[in-house]
C-alpha cells in the first residue's frame, strides 16, 4: 500500500515572488505555433518545490504542447524556461527533471526492474545506488512483488505506476506529468493520485496536466486553467472558486425550446445562460437559493421542468464562465 | 561509468534476446541458408565441380602472327580452362577496363613484338597482375609463362627465325595442363579448391542478403519505439542525440556481426569453406554491416510508421540484393549493370569476399571494395543521423 501523509497546501503558493521555497520551474511567455494553429499562447508559470501545479483544460487546450515544451521535446517559438535554475533543454535541466508522458513509455518485453535499470543508468545512476533507488521506487509505486515479471503482463494501472516510476527514479526536482490517469478505473486513479501526493511530500515539484477537474481539486496546490493555448487564470482551488463570487450552477432538465430560453434569460441580472438544448438548460446564477423560485417560474413558461439541480461553485463552473464551454467538450 | 552508447546498445540487445520468436527467426535464416547450400552444392554433390575461370585481359598491340599465336595459347590453348580471356584491341582500352573491372591480370603483347623476334633482339610480353599476392593473377602468370616457354622452345628448335615464327602458331593448340598452385583445403594454407571455390563464390552473396534481411527485423524493434512514446521519453533523458543514435547503430552492428561470424562458421563447418585472410573478410563484412545498419536506421527515420518502414525496407533489401548480385552472379549481368553492382555496398562486399575466399587475396587486394563499402558506411551513417527522428 502507498502511505499518504496529510499535507497542507504550500504556504504562499500563489504569488510568484514569494521567496520561502525555491522555484523548480519558471517559464516565461512561451509561444508555439503549428502552421495556422497557435497551440501555446504566451504561457508563463512558476512552480515551487513541494508544490503540485495542476494544468487543467479540455482536450486540445494546449496542455500536452506546454508539457512537451517544458520537457525539451519541442522548442518554443518564443519564450524561455528554467528548470531548477538550468536552461530548458540543457543536459543539466534534463538531469533534474522527470517526465511521465501520457502514453506508456516503458518496454513491455522487459520486467519492471530492467526498465528502471535502463532509465536509471541513462540518468547516470549505477551500482549500489541504482539498485537502492530501484528498490525504493518499486516500493513507492507498489510494484515490488511483480518486479521480475514482464511488464506486458501487468494491468493498466500497474503499467501506469511503472510509467511514473521511470520518471521519478532519479529523484528529480521537477516532475512533468501529462494526464497520467487517462483510461484508468477509479481505484487505479486513486492509487496514482496518492502516489503523486506522496511524491510532493518528498520535496518534488509537480506539474500535473489533466482534464479531470476532480483530480485537480483533490491534489493540486495551485491550478492553471488553460484553453486554446492560453493560460486563462491561476490560483489555489479555493481562490478560483471564490473568483466566481458565490455563483452557482443551476441545471434544469426537461423539455425546452432553446430559442425561447435564450430570449427569456438574455439580459437577466446576475444570471448567465451557459447552454440551452431541447432537454437541458444550464444557468450560472449569483445567489441561486434566493432566486430559484423566480428562475423556475420563468423556465416553466418556456417548457416542462422535470429535474432541478443546484451545484456549488466548482472549477467546471469557472471554466464555463471563462470559456462558455464545458471541460469535457 | 558505462558510456550511454553502450548502455543503449546493451539494452536493445537484451530486448532482442527477450523475444524468443524473433531470435529463433534470426537464427533460422543463416542456418537455413547454410543447409540449403550444403544440400544443393555440398562436398558430396559437387565433388566434380570446376573452379571458376580467372578473368584476364589480353591486349594485342602488335597484331602479328607471333602475338596472335601467344594470345591463342593463353585463350584457347593452355589457358582455356583456367582463364577467361577478354581480348582487347588496344592497350589503352584494356588498361581502362582493367582499372575498373575485376580482371586478375592484364597481358600486353606490345607493338614490335614479332619484329624483335625476327631481328633477334628479343620480345617481351608484359604482364600486369592486379596485386602481387592475388591467386588469380598467379594462375594467369603461370599460364603465360608456360605459353612463353613453349614459344621459346619452338623458336629454339627451328633452323631459322622465320621458320620458328611460323611454327609459333602451333603453340595456340597446345593443351599441356598447367599446374595451378591452389593449396588443397586440408593443408589449411589458404585457397578453396574445386567445388569449394564454387561454393565460396555463391556463399557471400547469400550471407550478405541474410544480413540485409535480418537487419530489417532488428531495426523494426527501434521503429516500434518511435511509434510509441518510448522514443520521446529517451529524448527527455540527459543523453545527447548522437549517443542515442550511436547506441542504436552499435546494437545493430554488434548483433549482425555475431550473425556474420555464425554464418562464417557454419560455412566452414558445413560447406568446407576456408575462412582465409580474416582481416580482409572482417573489413569487408563489418563495413557492409555498418552500411546495412545505417540504411535501416535511415529507413526507420524516414518512414511514418513501422508498417511503412517494413515496406520500404523490403523493397530496398530486394533491390540491393538483386542489383548487387546476391541471387544471380554479376558475371551474367551486362557490363553497365556489373559496374553499378560494383559500386553498391553489397555488390562490392560480395565481389571482395568472393575474391578473398577463392584466391586468398589480402586486404590490399580488395582495397577498392573496402574503400567503397566504408565510404557507403560513413555516408549512410551521417545521413541517418541527420534525418534521425527528434
Amino acid at each position: 500500500m502507498i502511505a499518504v501523509a496529510e499535507r497542507q497546501p504550500t504556504p504562499d503558493a500563489v504569488g510568484h515572488d514569494a521567496p520561502a521555497v525555491p522555484l523548480a520551474l519558471r517559464a516565461t511567455s512561451l509561444r508555439k505555433r503549428f502552421g495556422e494553429i497557435e497551440a501555446v499562447r504566451n504561457v508563463s508559470l512558476s512552480v515551487r518545490r513541494t508544490e503540485i501545479y495542476g494544468l487543467l483544460g479540455p482536450n486540445g487546450a494546449g496542455k500536452s504542447t506546454t508539457i512537451n515544451i517544458l520537457s525539451g521535446l519541442i522548442e518554443p517559438d518564443e519564450g524561455t524556461a528554467q528548470i531548477a535554475g538550468h536552461v530548458l533543454g540543457s543536459i543539466e535541466a534534463k538531469r533534474v527533471m522527470g517526465i511521465v508522458p501520457q502514453e506508456l513509455a516503458i518496454y513491455p518485453e522487459l520486467n519492471a526492474r530492467e526498465n528502471l535499470s535502463f532509465f536509471g543508468q541513462l540518468y547516470g545512476l549505477s551500482g549500489g545506488e541504482l539498485k537502492a533507488r530501484i528498490d525504493r521506487t518499486l516500493e513507492l509505486v507498489n510494484l515490488e512483488n511483480r518486479a521480475r515479471d514482464a511488464v506486458g503482463t501487468y494491468s493498466g494501472g500497474m503499467q501506469r505506476r511503472l510509467n511514473i516510476a521511470a520518471g521519478i527514479l532519479h529523484e528529480p526536482k521537477l516532475v512533468l506529468m501529462d494526464e497520467p490517469t487517462v483510461g484508468l478505473d477509479p481505484q487505479s486513479r486513486r492509487s496514482i493520485l496518492d502516489l503523486v501526493q506522496s511524491l510532493a511530500l518528498t520535496g518534488t515539484a509537480i506539474v500535473y496536466s489533466t482534464h479531470y477537474m476532480d483530480e485537480v481539486e483533490q491534489i493540486c496546490d495551485r491550478v492553471g486553467i488553460i484553453d486554446r493555448g492560453a493560460l486563462l487564470v491561476e490560483g489555489t482551488v479555493d481562490e478560483l472558486r471564490q473568483s466566481l463570487g458565490g455563483r452557482e450552477l443551476v441545471t434544469l432538465r426537461g423539455l425546452f425550446q432553446p430559442t425561447m430560453v435564450q430570449l427569456a434569460f438574455d439580459g437577466m441580472h446576475d444570471v448567465a445562460l451557459v447552454r440551452a438544448t431541447d432537454d437541458e438548460v444550464l444557468l450560472n446564477v449569483a445567489g441561486a437559493a434566493a432566486r430559484l423560485q423566480a428562475l423556475l417560474g420563468t423556465a416553466s413558461r418556456l417548457g416542462e421542468i422535470r429535474e432541478v439541480l443546484v451545484s456549488r461553485p466548482t472549477l467546471e463552473m469557472l471554466f464555463l464562465k471563462l470559456t462558455g464551454r464545458e471541460l469535457r467538450e | 561509468m558505462t558510456p550511454p552508447i553502450v548502455i543503449v546498445a546493451a539494452h536493445h540487445l537484451r530486448r532482442l534476446v527477450r523475444r524468443p520468436a524473433l531470435v529463433l527467426f534470426l537464427t533460422a535464416v543463416p542456418l537455413t541458408l547454410a543447409f540449403v547450400e550444403s544440400a544443393a552444392f555440398g562436398p558430396t554433390a559437387a565433388i566434380n565441380g570446376a573452379p571458376p575461370p580467372v578473368p584476364v585481359l589480353f591486349a594485342d598491340e602488335d597484331r602479328s602472327g607471333a602475338s596472335r599465336a601467344l594470345e591463342a595459347c593463353v585463350t584457347d590453348g593452355i589457358g582455356k580452362d583456367p582463364l577467361a580471356v577478354t581480348s582487347m584491341d588496344s592497350r589503352a582500352a584494356a588498361e581502362a577496363v582493367f582499372r575498373r573491372g575485376d580482371d586478375a591480370a592484364l597481358i600486353v603483347a606490345p607493338a614490335g613484338f614479332e619484329r624483335g623476334l625476327r631481328e633477334g633482339t628479343g620480345a617481351a610480353v608484359k604482364f600486369f597482375p592486379r596485386s602481387a599476392d592475388d591467386g588469380g593473377a598467379n594462375v594467369a602468370s603461370e599460364v603465360l609463362e608456360t605459353c612463353v616457354a613453349l614459344a621459346n622452345g619452338t623458336l629454339a628448335a627451328a633452323v631459322t627465325r622465320s621458320e620458328g615464327i611460323q611454327k609459333l602458331a602451333g603453340i595456340g593448340g597446345a593443351t599441356t595442363r598447367v599446374t595451378v598452385d591452389r593449396p588443397p583445403m586440408t593443408t589449411g594454407g589458404g585457397g578453396n579448391n574445386g567445388a569449394d571455390v564454387f561454393l565460396a563464390s555463391i556463399f557471400p552473396g547469400l550471407a550478405l542478403f541474410a544480413i540485409l534481411f535480418i537487419s530489417q527485423a532488428m531495426a523494426a524493434l527501434l521503429v516500434r519505439d518511435r511509434t510509441r512514446a518510448i522514443h520521446s521519453r529517451i529524448f527527455t533523458l540527459p543523453v545527447r542525440p548522437w549517443e542515442v543514435f550511436g547506441g542504436s547503430l552499435l546494437y545493430l552492428v554488434s548483433g549482425l556481426t555475431v550473425l556474420l561470424i555464425m554464418m562464417g562458421l557454419l560455412g566452414g563447418a558445413l560447406l568446407h569453406l576456408q575462412l582465409q585472410s580474416t582481416p580482409a573478410l572482417l573489413l569487408l563484412g563489418v563495413g557492409f554491416i555498418v552500411c546495412a545498419a545505417a540504411l535501416q536506421l535511415l529507413i526507420g527515420a524516414s518512414a511514418k510508421s513501422d508498417r511503412g518502414a517494413q515496406s520500404i525496407g523490403a523493397i530496398a533489401v530486394m533491390m540491393l540484393s538483386l542489383v548487387g548480385g546476391a541471387f544471380v552472379p554479376v558475371e551474367n549481368y551486362p557490363p553497365a549493370w556489373r559496374a553499378l553492382a560494383s559500386l553498391l555496398p553489397n555488390g562490392a562486399a560480395q565481389a571482395g569476399m568472393v575474391r578473398v575466399l577463392t584466391v586468398n587475396t589480402s586486404a590490399a587486394g580488395v582495397g577498392t571494395q573496402i574503400v567503397t563499402i566504408w565510404t557507403w558506411a560513413a555516408a549512410l551513417s551521417v545521413i541517418a543521423f541527420t534525418v534521425r527522428p527528434r
